[in-house]
């Protein structure tokens, strides 16, 4: 094995601008960093319209860069995407309504043709979907199609993995259990993660690090570590260390509120 | 083993229950059955003229004594209409491809299609037929222009209307055109392929019997003509039953194609 100096995410003074209907310019993300190391699982928390999905997407090579330096895994984003290298989960799993659900795992392997097709059984049974392998997506709960589109994700072993609100839609309960799962999945597949949410506290539990974002235009106001030992379980919710960290986000992200009022 | 009537459909995948068989065949056969015996007793209680209205029995005969002059007719026809659906649909769907991918593209090709579909085609079979000649040619030529425009549209809207997530996902692997097509366009586009061939079907029969109308080539329109000039009436009416058949088999057949294709769509659920 050799030390991997090399981060998952390496964002430097990134700008993003958006053209508005009327022909004004809306800046999306104004001289944003973000570091994201080699395994490491760090969330990106913010109020809505922030910049942070718009960040996410210009990691994952689907926003073409206008401005400062966006390294994914050493190389370009592009380069990232040809690897095999990112994993997607978004707030709607996108899963193909023909496919049953064992295929739609299986589809990055069918389009990068390469991989291993155990892996897709063995995801099946990581994220307890196993017996609704034939079943198509139509016939699941919205929880039971994120933990497809999160298997799909992981599939073809990609080294970053990039989640935007992946919770977002689901209710609380199959949000408490699909971040345990995550959290588990995490620990032995061992790659980075870049987790978008509005949530403070699903972002505590999961992260190594917060970074705390402010909108229009999206600024890092607050990078934030997280001081609680792996691995992770929802009883450490209530211990001093995670009401004193969710505390330092929330704190950061009203901070935000006041310079914008 | 089950009576026909109570056949037992597999299951479908959702676990909808089906509508039984009878609840679906009965009511039209009925409501149709009544309406050619209301027609029957009309024309014999009334002594209406057989040149104007000849009753049901009198078209059924028409049919029964000279069947091959239809199945012939019928025939040639089909083949018109059915071959003008296949050329046009083939390429409408190839210009839809290339419209999908390129605004520039879709911009260029509507405006020209556009203008097929304005333009009353009948208005074109002079030139057709200059062009292809007295034959199928431009039988098929003109089904194809009616046909054209439909699969076009609803196919350039189904070829774009794919589920973003679905597209970022296959993005984010360096999926090629072609792998994002494969696996995720064409499939989409599917529903609204069918939907235009459900409204293109009939309109390509239209096609076939108009130009044979216009040329007097074989097929019903030239039977319907003829049958016209000699104040057969039950034989004109038998043609319009036959070319009711056609477009009942036609769109049953689309449609059972469909539901074999489109099992996981929701327009096929119910």
């Amino acid at each position: 094995m050799t030390l991997s100096p090399i981060p998952a995410v390496a964002v430097r003074g990134v700008t993003h601008r958006y053209a508005g209907a009327d022909g004004r310019t809306l800046l999306a993300l104004d001289g944003v960093d973000l570091e994201v190391g080699a395994g490491e699982f760090v969330s990106v928390v913010g109020p809505s319209g922030c910049g942070k999905s718009t960040l996410l997407r210009l990691v994952a090579g689907l926003l073409p860069s206008q401005g400062g330096e966006v390294s994914v895994l050493g190389g370009t984003p592009g380069e990232a995407q040809r690897a095999h290298a990112l994993g997607l989960v978004a707030q709607e799993p996108g899963l193909l309504p023909w496919r049953d659900v064992e295929a739609n795992v299986r589809l990055p392997l069918d389009v990068v043709r390469a991989g291993d097709p155990e892996r897709v059984r063995a995801l099946l049974d990581q994220v307890g979907i196993a017996e609704f392998a034939r079943y198509r997506p139509a016939t699941l709960s919205g929880g039971m199609r994120q933990r497809v589109a999160l298997a799909r994700a992981l599939v073809h072993r990609p080294r970053l993995l990039l989640m935007d609100e992946p919770f977002g839609a689901l209710d609380e309960l199959s949000r408490e259990a699909m971040r345990l799962e995550l959290l588990w999945i995490w620990e032995h597949e061992r790659i980075a993660v870049l987790f978008v949410t509005h949530a403070v506290a699903e972002a505590v539990l999961l992260s190594d690090r917060v970074v705390v974002m402010s909108g229009r235009p999206g600024r890092v106001r607050a990078v934030i570590d997280v001081p609680l030992p792996r691995p992770r379980s929802e009883a450490q919710e209530s211990t001093p260390a995670f009401a004193a960290t969710a505390a330092a986000v929330r704190a950061a992200l009203r901070s935000g509120d006041a310079g914008a009022a | 083993m089950n009576g026909p009537a109570s056949s037992t459909s597999p299951a479908s995948e959702i676990g909808v229950p089906r509508t039984p068989l009878a609840a679906t065949v009965l009511p039209p056969v009925v409501a149709l059955s009544a309406i050619l015996l209301l027609w029957e007793a009309y024309v014999r209680l009334r002594d209406v003229k057989g040149y104007l209205l000849p009753p049901p029995s009198d078209v059924f005969r028409a049919l029964v004594e000279e069947p091959g002059r239809y199945t012939s007719a019928a025939a040639t026809s089909l083949t018109a209409a059915v071959g003008g659906l296949v050329v046009a649909s083939v390429i409408a769907f190839g210009l839809a491809v290339l419209m999908a991918h390129s605004r520039l593209l879709e911009r260029a090709i509507y405006p020209p299609a556009l203008l097929v579909k304005v333009t009353p085609i009948v208005a074109l079979y002079p030139l057709l037929a200059i062009w292809f000649g007295f034959g199928i040619g431009p039988k098929v030529a003109i089904a194809a222009l009616i046909t054209f425009f439909p699969m076009l549209v609803n196919a350039a809207v189904g070829l774009r209307s794919v589920d973003p997530q679905a597209l970022d996902a296959l993005r984010v692997l360096a999926a090629s055109r072609w792998e994002v097509f494969r696996r995720l366009r064409f499939p989409s586009s599917l529903p609204y392929v069918f939907a235009a061939l459900r409204i293109s079907v009939p309109l390509s029969l239209v096609g076939a019997v108009v130009a044979e109308f216009l040329s007097g080539s074989s097929g019903m329109g030239q039977l319907i003509l003829i049958a016209n000039g000699a104040f057969d009436t039950p034989a004109l009416f038998a043609a319009v039953f036959v070319l009711a058949a056609l477009g009942v088999s036609l769109t049953g057949l689309v449609g059972y194609v469909e539901r074999r294709v489109l099992g996981w769509h929701v327009s096929t659920g119910a």
